[in-house]
């Protein structure tokens, strides 16, 4: 049986709540004379359970002509530019912990300039340098932020 | 009144605060333009280099990123027949009509006049409400606060696309996520799920940054094709056959936003709708709107300006933000100090009309930048979005991390996968995030009520203004379950 979209998101939000409910309890609901810690999110996670149910229900319900369609359409999106782009942005933060900035925001901006769209190398390599110049300038001179030197700290 | 005045006006003219005006308009005039790309991403884009400002130099800046979005919005709606943001929806209607009858100058010049005379108006109009309601709040204890923000999040529920019981179930996650870590009546911990990270609370930034910014280019990037865009701009300044036909739309488009953006929840998007609507509904001959009749664009650009800038009404004197893009403002003004609500008037007076009075200046920066230079953001629609993409998703990652915690950046780059997937299934951002703005607000007005009460609910309901306001909310849910009602709500939506 294939479930509907729908289905799908009631049956993770159930889910989701029922964390909220037993985390609530655990931090103590009170009274509603002295409402304790976990009185508001046990009440706001009580409300979705009972409405993610109800979406649950009706959407089982609901009769839908034909099939429904799909949630992702591999063959009409560039599902390799998203998958690059969320490897990309997941591996920011541990190269950044190994490489420092300056390193990782080059190495981010050459491989999204160079990955998704087709370009020549001299124009990624002076998009990525530009950009990080610019954020150094930006972030770390003006704005002082501190951020990680990395293993080569640079 | 006049001692405000001079008080606002030597807070905005400052030239720091005059520099961070120009900025925040240029580049919310910038991010208009963008499609795919809201106010609220690019207030949080930004909300971390505020932490070291002066708070009425942030919340200057930030205002002037969001009235600048509306004006820019209407640039892409006209040449692409794309909104480059939600509140300029209306306007690709008539206004790209109108560019293909070569008359995009003339539709970009009536909206960037008409958002100027609304934005004016509207600035009047917030610095002689704001103070008459910021004093009938004091009157507001934790009952009917509570109500209020109650009623505020059922509008936003309300008049977001598609489904109601998916709408509150954002708004109840929303408002769990906001109890997470601690509770600093009791000084317990909550649904932390044992991770030290979450004592302090899920980070707003972050989660905002995350839902609105990454989401987004995620969205984006899925898909094919190239904008095409019209490049003919020409005949930027009305003729006064234009003018004349355009200047009631536009007063009528600024009364109608300037109304809807004080409700708690109206906010841009709706105003724009609405004032489309009567105009097509009094207009002599409603058949040529959606033909590229001027009107059609003067009066909905109107109505996003105004209600653009009276959205501080209601955040600024009882401290309720009508959408997501004011939630931020609202966060940062936290983050400042500065507790938004009844006092803040009597507080924090250079804040107020600091803000109130660099909207003036904000509203003629916005027209230079739309009016002559309007060619230089024809210019931006051609940056590849190749470029474009890993220049937002850079900063948002150095954004996450202004705090120097890993942690953050981890909760964007989650928090921005849920946002994808929550398109994907057809749930609304706008009620979970302002929810969860409210949520800590929200938590301690209704515990406040209940100690006061004894633990009776019924406090809620003897207080005449948390009566009203419950009466409201009962009223909402209960047009959103009639099928008349159900019919028109999708077409409204709340602006990210």
């Amino acid at each position: 049986m294939r479930l509907k979209k729908d289905q799908i998101s009631s049956i993770f939000l159930l889910f989701v709540a029922g964390i909220i409910l037993t985390s609530s309890v655990k931090a103590s609901l009170g009274s509603f004379r002295e409402p304790g810690s976990g009185f508001v999110p046990f009440l706001a996670a009580f409300v979705l359970a009972i409405f993610s149910l109800l979406n649950l229900v009706l959407s089982s319900l609901k009769k839908v002509r034909g099939r429904e369609r799909p949630i992702f359409i591999l063959s009409e999106m560039n599902w390799k530019h998203l998958i690059m782009t969320l490897g990309a942005l997941f591996a920011f933060p541990f190269l950044l912990k190994l490489l420092g900035f300056n390193l990782t925001v080059f190495g981010f901006m050459l491989f999204l300039a160079k990955a998704i769209e087709p370009r020549r190398w001299m124009t990624a390599v002076l998009f990525a340098l530009s950009t990080t110049i610019a954020c150094y300038l930006l972030f770390i001179y003006w704005l002082k932020f501190v951020v990680e030197k990395g293993v080569l700290g640079i | 009144m006049w001692d405000h005045f001079i008080l606002g006006f030597s807070v905005a003219s400052k030239p720091i605060n005059f520099l961070y005006c120009f900025f925040g308009c240029f580049y919310g005039t910038f991010v208009g333009v963008l499609p795919g790309f809201g106010p609220a991403a690019a207030i949080a884009l930004l909300l971390p280099i505020t932490f070291g400002m002066a708070p009425e130099s942030a919340i200057i800046m930030l205002a002037g990123i969001y009235y600048g979005a509306m004006y820019g919005g209407s640039t892409t709606s006209v040449l692409v027949n794309i909104p480059g943001e939600a509140a300029s929806v209306v306007t690709c209607f008539d206004g790209y009509q109108m560019a293909k009858q070569g008359r995009a100058g003339t539709a970009l010049g009536i909206a960037a006049i008409g958002s100027f005379i609304a934005g004016t108006l509207a600035i009047i109009g917030l610095s002689i409400v704001a103070p008459l309601l910021a004093n009938f709040a004091l009157q507001f204890g934790p009952p009917e606060f509570f109500s209020l923000m109650v009623l505020g999040l059922t509008i936003v529920i309300y008049i977001s696309f598609g489904s109601v019981l998916k709408a509150v179930m954002m708004g109840c996650l929303g408002l769990a996520l906001g109890c997470i870590g601690w509770d600093y009546v009791s000084g317990n911990t909550r649904i932390t799920l044992g991770l030290e990270y979450l004592y302090d609370g899920l980070p707003a930034v972050p989660v905002v940054m995350g839902l609105f910014g990454i989401s987004e280019v995620l969205s984006n990037l899925e898909k094919t094709g190239k904008l095409e865009v019209f490049k003919d701009v020409k005949n930027i300044w009305p003729s006064l056959k234009d003018l004349r036909e355009s200047i009631l739309p536009i007063l009528r488009g600024s009364g109608i936003g300037f109304f809807l953006g004080l409700l708690p929840g109206g906010g841009t998007v709706v105003s724009t709708f609405a004032a489309y609507t009567v105009e097509k509904k009094i207009s002599k001959s409603p058949e040529r709107f959606g033909k590229g009749a001027i009107e059609g664009v003067a009066s909905p650009e109107s109505a996003n300006n105004a209600a653009a800038q009276s959205g501080f009404v209601p955040l600024l004197t009882l401290g309720i933000p009508v959408s997501p893009a004011f939630a931020l403002v609202f966060a940062a003004l936290l983050v400042h100090g500065v507790h938004p609500g009844p006092l803040l008037l009597a507080k924090n007076p250079n804040v107020f009309w600091g803000v109130v009075i660099s909207m003036y200046i904000g509203n003629i920066v916005l027209l230079i930048l739309n009016l002559p230079l309007i060619k230089m953001w024809v210019k931006v629609l051609e940056i590849p979005y190749g470029l474009l993409f890993p220049l937002i998703l850079i900063f948002c990652l150095i954004g996450a991390l202004s705090d120097n915690k890993l942690g953050d950046v981890f909760v964007m780059l989650v928090f921005g996968v849920i946002g994808y997937l929550m398109k994907k299934f057809d749930y609304e951002a706008a009620p979970m995030i302002i929810a969860f703005i409210l949520s800590p607000i929200l938590e301690l007005n209704l515990r406040q009520s209940l100690i006061l009460s004894g633990g009776s609910f019924s406090i809620f309901f003897t207080k005449p203004i948390s009566l009203l306001c419950l009466v409201a909310v009962g009223l909402l849910f209960l047009l959103s379950a009639l099928p008349k009602f159900k019919v028109m709500r999708p077409k409204l939506g709340v602006e990210d």
